[in-house]
């Protein structure tokens, strides 16, 4: 304990920290330190991530991009393959370092028994900050007493309905899907007075132990996907807790969380399954050992990290924060209020990487397509899609190309936010767009990276933009947890300092040609500009990042800009400028494209010239 | 100099460590491998190794098909499935993509890209150029085990195999993913288009013309796997100081490489210098960028991330 607490000490004042950010596809590791009293990003590396074959070593990255880091620095941070800790008087070696993971695959979660598509979603917004993928496969007895012609279970011949035959080839095609899956966690739910009483329950544990001595014949102890058994969360009718554990002794763990009835019990599941997914999906990357041994604090899921820091940075600034993360293979969105109210969702499987092509199958050509001021067939965007699978690292060197993959990226972030609305009914309008993740924070031009938030996460109202350049965010929740000082100096001198503007977005009904809005700015040097905005377009007023100016909007009779039809609005304070400028996107809420090819690449042009994205 | 790309084309000369395992379904069976060697023993590449078998849960119990090695090695391991882990001296050819089953049998080179004459059932043949969708038909329907072609291009590709290729290449269970493909491996060294073989891949392949090889078609991006040839060495071809060549997947000076998108996608060519810092491109993307110099004679400046090292 005492050595615990020395080591916590000692990172909460180390001079150095390096902080490694292992994706599926990419590994950033990002250096910082004290410079004038302040912690600051000092360098900052990126290699291709090396958890897969043929090096299968996630470190091996880790040490590739920390050589970049040295090549700027001079410094030395390996010594003999060993991290050089603490800090030396040479400079060479760090006090302290500090790993988050999204690399590996999302866990596999079945959730079995009484599974209504009540539990199923709640099960679902339990898992939805994580990185898992749920598969609900409800008990047979359950699907037969809750169909729409519902009959005795086991009566043999019926009417109509559920047969002995046909409830043989339910268990057979459930059998068959655990096969296809091959899960590495289970959820148990379901009360035992419903319809079809504890039959479920037991089905439940009966397809487990099925499972696993399949699984058993296939693989011996180890799973066909390298992990071992299944663990079990029992989230069912309490009563039946040790039935269950003398059912599945010998086949899994069970562990015992809430029994899942309503949100309230999403918080200790929520847990218990990030607990599961550390276990069986991080700890088992290869390489991770030693980077544990490396690592002051414990390796933390990206995901989860990012959360804290969307958490905290929406109580301390008292504003609804929206916080996009566009990876190779993970799209995140999560959305935090000033009340408290936090809405995470983490789509794994989909990004613009070796995600594309869960994009590609999920949105369709046309979705992507509509996104483009040229003309493209199916086949060269699954052309497009089928290299980025296979060859996950590649840029494209193309403006064609270029725009291909933000179109891409505009999908990912609004399959992402269709399935987090999915769970939510109210979506508040975000005060703050937080965006990270490499296409972003590599995009050329920043005009490209405010129109691709803009068309996919579609805010209404004022809304300030800003481009986490440096890709630390996702970091910093991890790096909060050790040394909060520096985490917080950090965020506020290089992670958030990429603003990109001021956003007014008009909603209500725009007139299309007609005047949607009036804009009159009031520059500090008191300088006065008057701008009218026709709907249907984008306008950017100019104020650069250092600017700002009073901003009094006249919106049209049917159009609202956050205070009611019509209403002029005044603000209070001086709005912020931006690297893009002041931004009106009048293109209205929700965003409707021309339906014919020719007009809507034309507005498409016109949009990405109108905000610099060309 | 970071690498990007995962391992070389050809490795000339490498200790490989493979379960013998052909697909553990059949025609909707779910099938067992029953072992017939022990560990410790020499195999040659006729010689079986194993017998699949239907689980009786799943069919009527018998035997499926008799399993050949495929390589000269020596039995390391048996698997709970009844695979058997062979470890042998071999020279290894990574393909771009591919589908199918591991499969062995005697590589034939087709002259001419014509398959009509040279079509033999249980070969695995080697087509330089473009494989098209009658070709495969044609090999499918004379019994040919496997094909190693340079491309092949996407429509006949998927209409081959009927499938949408980016959901089987993403699939959890790579297996089960192959049992409802047609029963003909293939992978093509170059990817999908109209590339051809490479010049060092083919020339490795013509040396091996009649030897029987271990063929796998297997592509995974979800678990990192890439098809692959197999191309085991007899014991007496094996040099007294043999040893395994190292893969340097580093991009240095002189590197080998293909480039694996844009303008140039396809090509080959070697390093001719790396810049120091990060050079802009058309897309107006910047990154750490390499000059190569292609085979055609051309120089090129690519990001360092389309540069995948093949030797």
């Amino acid at each position: 304990m005492q050595g615990e607490q020395t080591q916590n000490q000692n990172m909460a004042s180390a001079n150095s920290l390096l902080v490694a950010d292992c994706g599926t596809v990419f590994t950033k590791v990002s250096l910082l330190g004290l410079v004038e009293g302040q912690y600051r990003l000092m360098a900052r590396g990126e290699a291709p991530s090396t958890a897969l074959p043929p090096q299968s070593d996630i470190t091996q990255g880790i040490v590739e991009a920390i050589g970049v880091i040295e090549q700027i620095t001079g410094r030395q941070f390996f010594r003999q393959g060993n991290l050089i800790t603490p800090e030396e008087e040479s400079g060479d070696g760090v006090d302290a370092f500090i790993a988050t993971v999204s690399a590996g695959q999302p866990i596999q979660l079945v959730v079995l028994g009484a599974v209504s598509p009540t539990l199923e979603a709640l099960a679902e917004q339990a898992v939805s900050g994580l990185y898992a993928e749920i598969h609900a496969i409800p008990s047979p007895s359950f699907i037969a007493a809750t169909s729409a012609s519902p009959v005795s279970v086991g009566a043999g011949q019926t009417q109509n309905g559920w047969t002995q035959e046909r409830l043989g080839l339910e268990w057979e095609r459930q059998l068959g899907h655990m096969r296809e899956i091959l899960p590495q966690a289970a959820l148990i739910v379901g009360a035992a007075d419903g319809l079809a009483g504890p039959t479920p329950l037991q089905e439940a544990c009966q397809l487990l132990v099925n499972a696993a001595k399949e699984r058993q014949e296939q693989y011996g102890a180890q799973s066909g996907n390298g992990t071992p058994q299944c663990a079990v969360l029992y989230a069912g009718a309490s009563q039946y807790i040790e039935a269950v554990r003398r059912m599945l002794y010998g086949v899994a763990d069970v562990t015992r969380v809430d029994s899942l009835v309503s949100q309230a019990q999403l918080g200790s599941i929520s847990i218990a399954v990030g607990t599961l997914h550390e276990r069986a999906i991080m700890h088992r990357l290869a390489g991770y050992d030693r980077l544990q041994a490396w690592s002051s604090a414990e390796p933390v899921a990206t995901a989860t990290s990012l959360s804290s820091l969307v958490r905290f940075l929406a109580q301390h600034y008292a504003m609804n924060v929206t916080a996009v993360d566009v990876g190779g293979a993970t799209t995140t969105v999560m959305l935090a209020g000033e009340q408290g109210e936090f809405v995470p969702n983490v789509n794994a499987g989909t990004g613009v990487a070796s995600g594309v092509g869960a994009v590609l199958q999920q949105a369709g050509t046309q979705r992507i397509a509509r996104w483009l001021p040229f003309k493209i067939t199916e086949d060269e965007l699954r052309q497009f899609a089928i290299n980025r699978v296979a060859h996950p690292h590649i840029l494209p060197t193309s403006t064609r190309e270029l725009q291909i993959c933000h179109a891409f990226a505009r999908e990912a972030m609004l399959l992402t936010i269709e399935m987090a609305r999915k769970s939510t009914l109210e979506w508040p309008d975000a005060d703050l767009i937080l965006a990270t993740g490499g296409v972003l924070a590599h995009a050329p031009k920043y005009g490209q990276v405010a129109l691709m938030l803009l068309d996919a996460l579609q805010p209404r109202g004022v809304t300030s933009l800003v481009l986490d350049k440096t890709m630390l965010i996702s970091q910093l929740g991890a790096v909060a947890t050790v040394a909060p000082i520096t985490a917080v100096q950090v965020n506020e001198n290089d992670a958030v300092t990429h603003r990109l503007g001021t956003c007014v977005v008009p909603y209500g009904q725009l007139q299309a040609g007609q005047v949607a809005l009036t804009v009159g700015v009031e520059y500090s040097n008191g300088r006065q500009h008057k701008v009218d905005v026709i709907a249907g377009t984008i306008e950017v007023i100019p104020l650069r990042a250092n600017e700002q100016a009073l901003l009094t909007l006249f919106p049209a009779p049917t159009v609202d800009v956050g205070l009611g039809p019509g209403e002029r609005a005044r603000a209070a304070e001086e709005i912020d400028g931006g690297l893009v400028g002041l931004i009106i996107d009048a293109r209205g809420r929700p965003l409707v494209l021309p339906t014919e090819e020719e007009e809507r690449q034309a507005r498409v042009m016109q949009w990405m010239q109108a905000i610099g994205a060309l | 100099m970071m690498a990007y790309q995962p391992g070389w084309s050809v490795v000339a000369q490498t200790l490989v460590r493979r379960e013998r395992w052909p697909g553990g379904y059949k025609g909707g069976s779910l099938l067992r491998g029953v072992p017939v060697v022990t560990v410790g023993q020499d195999v040659y590449p006729d010689q079986p190794v194993l017998r699949m078998e239907r689980r009786a849960s799943t069919g009527k119990g018998a035997n499926v098909e008799v399993v050949p090695a495929g390589m000269y090695g020596r039995v390391v391991e048996l698997t709970p499935r009844g695979g058997v882990v062979l470890e042998g001296q071999a020279t290894l050819i990574r393909g771009a993509i591919g589908a199918g089953n591991q499969v062995a049998g005697v590589l034939n080179i087709v002259q001419d890209d014509t398959l009509q004459q040279q079509l033999s059932a249980g070969a695995i043949l080697v087509i330089s150029g473009t494989l098209t969708f009658a070709m495969v038909r044609q090999a499918l329907l004379a019994g040919v085990t496997g094909i190693v072609a340079g491309s092949i291009a996407l429509p006949d590709f998927e209409g081959f195999l009927h499938t949408d290729i980016l959901q089987l290449f993403g699939e959890h269970d790579i297996e089960q993913a192959q049992a409802t493909l047609p029963a003909l491996t293939i992978v093509c060294t170059e990817g999908l288009g109209a590339a051809p073989m490479d010049e060092v891949v083919l020339d490795v392949l013509r040396r091996h013309r009649g030897k029987v090889i271990l063929l796998s078609g297997l592509t995974s991006t979800r678990w990192g796997v890439q098809p692959e040839l197999i191309l085991s060495f007899a014991p007496e071809e094996i040099q007294r100081d043999w040893q395994p060549v190292e893969q340097d997947l580093s991009l240095t000076l002189g590197a080998r490489v293909r480039v694996s998108g844009g303008e140039h996608e396809g090509a080959t060519g070697k390093v001719e210098y790396l810049f120091a810092y990060e050079q802009v491109f058309l897309s107006g993307v910047q990154s750490r960028a390499i000059r190569l110099r292609l085979d055609n004679g051309a120089f090129v400046v690519i990001p360092v991330t389309l540069a995948q090292r093949i030797g």
